[in-house]
């Protein structure tokens, strides 16, 4: 399991994540959710070594992971090339992927450049957006860390290929179980993915929660706004609709028998909220209280 | 294979075959040279010149792309195999000892193949009836193949050193750094005419080295010179080490 406790970072005066606790268990499928500029992919870079933290700590099987050649090895974040090596040729990135992941499974690399019908031979300037992102993901995937991290993989890519690549990473999970953290502002492509998911909100740990507890949580309640109004009191409002005098909200929160009870003796209609739509206003409209 | 090894064989992918590219074009030019002095028997000598003397060295000329080689590849290696190496899950430690390991490497294959190029150089001036240039300050070309090759492999690693802290300065302040860099050469020409001493100081480098150390006269010109490279060397490595080992990844 990889704890991440109290983790804090700065420039300068400008906070970008602060007082993150977090676990990560093995073998999860996670989705890291939140609005731009929140620190995810600061929380990512932290978690990776790529960042130097102010402070907290990061813990993989007990030992702190910074600078730790052993427990390193076990992440691979994939993120936007950075300008400095896009001079490099395809081939040359994969065979430097492969020296350094020690798990690195070469012919799943070959399957998955035919696969995405890469041309290896080129520069990475010379790839378009979306062939860049698939060397991205072509790493991620053939490198079979114990901690693959996708920061926004579909970058750049048709909605064929984001597919595809959604279908081989579920495959090879399957095969190969890992964990597997994609932070994403796709959510409806990739929210039947996600077994549990992490939100932040303003720079800290909002929420972390698997699906289906977060699924038994929220709940579309569509009726008279009297009535609406009566049975929200207290309650978190994670979406709010108007049709006329007829109001339907989001709610998030365990709902009790009696609630429940109560919710249809007001002629409340009360349904699921699909999981695309609960990331969605989750991520938006975070844990709003009812004023 | 540990993660020393994998650090050590991702540093060096490039190496050989950028090694193999710079002195196939150097031996090329070398060649060209010699051919052209022969069939042209001009009067224009190629070469530096030694102590005034007309001798010529057509290798000798091969240190100044050398000199560019060792800036080029200090800056390359964080600029582009830093942000990679910590990107693919290596650790700052172990890149900068693998970069240690590495200049070395490079100044010892280097110096080889330079020493072993001034050899036949030397032959060749001879045959075609010029008066070759054996005496490069630190090493005559005369002397044991195996001792020049050690002595050229520690200038090279002085070298080494500072193109590395160059690399490291680049990379973590960017253009601040050739700013600071400017204003800094600027205020020293200002104040202690900064570039004609630092010219002088490379064109007569034993008078330097003698004024730096000149409270111990027992020391010889050669081991003050050692003294001050391995002075340099340190200072340089450590000095790389304090601003990469915390340095975010870009």
């Amino acid at each position: 399991m990889l704890e991440i406790k109290d983790l804090s970072k700065s420039y300068g005066k400008n906070k970008v994540l602060g007082n993150i606790d977090l676990e990560i268990e093995e073998n999860k499928i996670y989705g890291l959710l939140g609005r731009n500029g929140v620190g995810k992919t600061t929380l990512l870079k932290l978690i990776t070594g790529q960042l130097m933290r102010d402070s907290g700590q990061i813990v993989l099987d007990g030992e702190e992971v910074l600078e730790n050649p052993r427990a390193m090895e076990d992440f691979c974040l994939v993120r936007e090339f950075s300008s400095s090596i896009k001079e490099k040729k395809v081939k040359d990135i994969l065979n430097l992927a492969r020296i350094m992941y020690k798990d690195w499974d070469e012919e799943y690399e070959k399957f998955l450049i035919q696969e995405f019908g890469l041309d290896t031979k080129k520069k990475l300037i010379k790839l378009s957006t979306g062939n860049q992102t698939i060397v991205g993901l072509i790493i991620g995937l053939a490198s079979r860390t114990r901690f693959t991290i996708f920061d926004e993989p579909t970058l750049g890519l048709d909605a064929a290929i984001r597919y595809k690549f959604y279908k081989l990473m579920l495959t090879d999970y399957e095969e190969h179980p890992r964990t597997i953290i994609i932070s994403t502002h796709l959510i409806d492509e990739v929210s039947n993915l996600f077994e549990e998911i992490i939100i932040l909100k303003d720079k800290e740990l909002a929420l972390k929660e698997d699906v289906d507890s977060l699924k038994k949580k929220a709940y579309f309640l569509s009726g008279r706004e009297y009535n609406i109004n009566k049975v929200t009191n207290g309650k978190k409002i994670i979406h709010r609709e108007d049709f006329g005098s007829t109001k339907i909200v989001g709610i998030f929160g365990d709902l009790t028998k009696d609630e429940i009870a109560n919710i249809k003796k007001h002629n409340i209609e009360i349904s699921s909220i699909p999981l695309q739509k609960l990331f969605i206003y989750l991520t938006d409209n975070m844990l709003k209280e009812v004023e | 294979m540990d993660t020393n090894k994998r650090m050590f064989r991702f540093l060096n992918y490039d190496l050989i075959l950028g090694s193999l590219a710079f002195w196939g074009i150097m031996l090329l030019i070398n060649i060209i040279s010699i051919f052209m002095q022969h069939i042209i028997t001009s009067n224009i000598l190629m070469g530096p010149v030694n102590q005034g003397e007309f001798a010529m060295s057509f290798v000798g000329t091969n240190f100044i792309a050398v000199l560019v080689f060792f800036i080029v590849y200090g800056l390359e290696m964080y600029y582009e195999n830093f942000s990679l190496a910590v990107g693919f899950g290596g650790t700052r430690k172990n890149f900068y000892i693998n970069v240690l390991i590495s200049n070395l490497l490079v100044a010892i294959i280097f110096s080889s193949i330079q020493m072993v190029l001034l050899k036949l150089d030397n032959f060749l001036v001879s045959s075609l009836g010029y008066k070759p240039l054996e005496n490069y300050g630190f090493f005559n070309t005369s002397d044991n193949l195996l001792n020049n090759i050690l002595v050229l492999t520690f200038l090279l690693l002085v070298l080494a050193s500072l193109t590395n802290l160059l690399g490291v300065m680049q990379y973590r302040f960017g253009y601040k750094f050739w700013i600071g860099l400017g204003v800094l050469i600027l205020i020293g020409q200002m104040i202690f005419n900064f570039l004609e001493r630092f010219i002088m100081s490379v064109v007569d480098i034993e008078g330097f080295v003698n004024t730096i150390i000149e409270d111990i006269p027992s020391i010889s010109f050669p081991s003050k010179t050692y003294l001050i490279g391995l002075f340099i060397i340190s200072i340089s490595y450590l000095i790389g080490y304090l601003f990469i080992r915390r340095a975010d990844i870009k």
